[in-house]
């Protein structure tokens, strides 16, 4: 599984969302994470982010898109969404 | 049935365009105007009392010419010496036991009306110098405390406050007013994304005094923009102000702002940060690279005014009117130039003050913590909810605005 996050340096919500970011990181140890910045990343662009920051792209073992998940969310959310796809 | 809904729908919109009543009552209010000819400032006060006699028909002014005519000038002595006061200078006016010593357009024309508002209330009132300059026989005993201490939503509606004491209801009423809509105006992430990514960049440049003085005048001029902004308003405001279909414009900006505010919030389905468009962005980002790379530091410091002068043109168009409904609400106040002054810098200080935290917190910890942007979705939606309210308020009952009647 891999997992794409797009984010800023500008954004507050992105921020927010770090920390909960990271405690995904060190739970899931084998699962690929890839941070992508909107404004310094051109890779960020292909992935057709909306209007709305951050951004969580999870892909299966196939990399093929299984979940996005679009704005602030809680640590919990993230993880019954990663388990439904483990 | 359609017909009939066509009718009522009709109904509703003139009922609600119908003019706001003023609360002019048939006793005769009369205003004894002490001038100079050629006095610029007389002149002005003449045109004011013409503009108000248009709300109170029942407004009588007598005008006495003081600088070339002996005799007016000592009725306008010995109406100072009755109301045991000084002349200062004309245009010395008297309404009752009021006395107007001089005027000065920026407030004294809100404390004008108010305070014809407050006589209006009364069926009758003490007038002595209208006894001594023979305009009427035997007035009534009401000074001008009294009717406002008897009106019972005037300056002796009194709060007891834990800890502050007696509070009235002006001292109450606006400062909150100022500080409500001040913060919620504030957590308009408008231009917020500019201040996070200045110090995003400030953060890394590790020169912490240059961090300081760079982000704290991009503050301080989000500030300056802020206040001129509202004082050119106040400025449209004490001219056009007293006009009904200035109220209702502004009436209008507050049910249309107050509508798109409520629908933004129920239409955002996620809580993010909206993203700026990616010209718009790059070019700032280059800018505010080029500045804070900048050698000299006057240079750099120009810069940012700049910065915060363009960027907070942004903000203004974008916060969908607060400020204007804030200072119509201000005006219809009766207020000095000292309380006007008081309470906008209290609505900037709760604009800014998240700015504020972020930066400081910033610039101690070295490290951006982000504010979940939930509060301001909440902020669109207690924003819109209370723009509304004052514009049906603006509308229906414009006095529940005026906190000291």
């Amino acid at each position: 599984m891999k997992i794409i996050k797009i984010s800023t340096v500008w954004c507050p919500s992105c921020l927010v969302m770090n920390p909960r970011y990271k405690e995904i990181k060190d739970r899931y140890p084998n699962i690929e994470f890839v941070s992508l910045d909107l404004d310094l990343d051109e890779e960020a662009k292909e992935y057709n982010v909306g209007s709305i920051l951050p951004v969580f792209i999870l892909f299966n073992d196939e990399e093929i898109e299984v979940e996005r998940l679009i704005g602030e969310h809680k640590t919990k959310e993230l993880i019954s969404i990663i388990e439904k796809h483990l | 049935m359609k017909k009939i809904t066509k009718l009522i729908f009709l109904f509703f919109l003139i009922t609600l365009f119908r003019p706001i009543s003023s609360n002019a009552s048939n006793n005769e209010i009369n205003v004894y105007l002490f001038y100079g000819r050629e006095c610029p400032l007389c002149l002005e006060l003449k045109d004011v009392l013409d503009e108000i006699k248009e709300d109170y028909p029942n407004l009588k002014v007598h005008k006495y010419e003081v600088w070339y005519n002996a005799e007016n000038r000592n009725y306008m002595n010995e109406a100072a010496t009755i109301l045991d006061t000084k002349v200062t200078g004309v245009p010395f006016t008297v309404i009752g036991t009021k006395v107007f010593n001089g005027y000065s357009s920026f407030a004294r024309k809100g404390e004008l009306k108010h305070t014809i508002e407050i006589y209006s209330k009364v069926a009758s009132y003490k007038d002595p110098v209208g006894e001594m300059l023979g305009v009427v026989k035997n007035s009534g005993t009401l000074t001008y405390e009294d009717i406002v201490k008897a009106s019972d939503d005037g300056e002796s509606h009194i709060f007891e406050v834990p800890l502050a004491g007696p509070v009235a209801a002006k001292d109450l009423s606006l400062p909150i007013i100022s500080i409500l809509i001040g913060a919620i105006d504030g957590f308009n992430p408008c231009a917020m994304w500019v201040l996070f990514f200045l110090i995003s960049v400030l953060i890394g440049m590790k020169d912490r005094k240059k961090m300081w003085i760079l982000g704290s005048t991009f503050i301080l001029t989000s500030a300056i923009i802020y206040l001129l902004f509202m004082l050119l308003w106040l400025n449209v405001i004490t001219f056009v102000g007293s006009l009904k279909w200035f109220k209702i414009l502004i009436a209008l900006i507050a049910l249309i702002g107050g509508t798109l505010n409520v629908r933004s919030f129920i239409k955002s389905k996620d809580t993010g940060c909206t993203v700026v468009d990616e010209t718009k962005r790059k070019s700032i980002f280059t800018k505010i690279k080029k500045i804070t790379t900048e050698k000299k530091l006057s240079l750099s410091i120009i810069g940012i005014i700049v910065l915060a002068v363009t960027v907070n043109f942004i903000e203004v168009s974008c916060s969908a009117g607060l400020p204007v409904i804030f200072m119509s609400i201000l005006s219809m106040n009766d207020l000095s130039v000292l309380e006007y002054s008081f309470y906008m810098f209290l609505y900037i200080l709760f604009f800014l003050i998240d700015d504020l935290i972020i930066f400081i917190i910033a610039m101690v910890t070295l490290k951006l913590t982000g504010i979940s942007n939930k509060y301001a979705k909440y902020s669109h939606l207690i924003g819109g909810i209370l723009m509304i309210i004052i514009g049906i308020l603006l509308i229906f009952k414009p006095e529940w605005l005026t906190f000291n009647f």
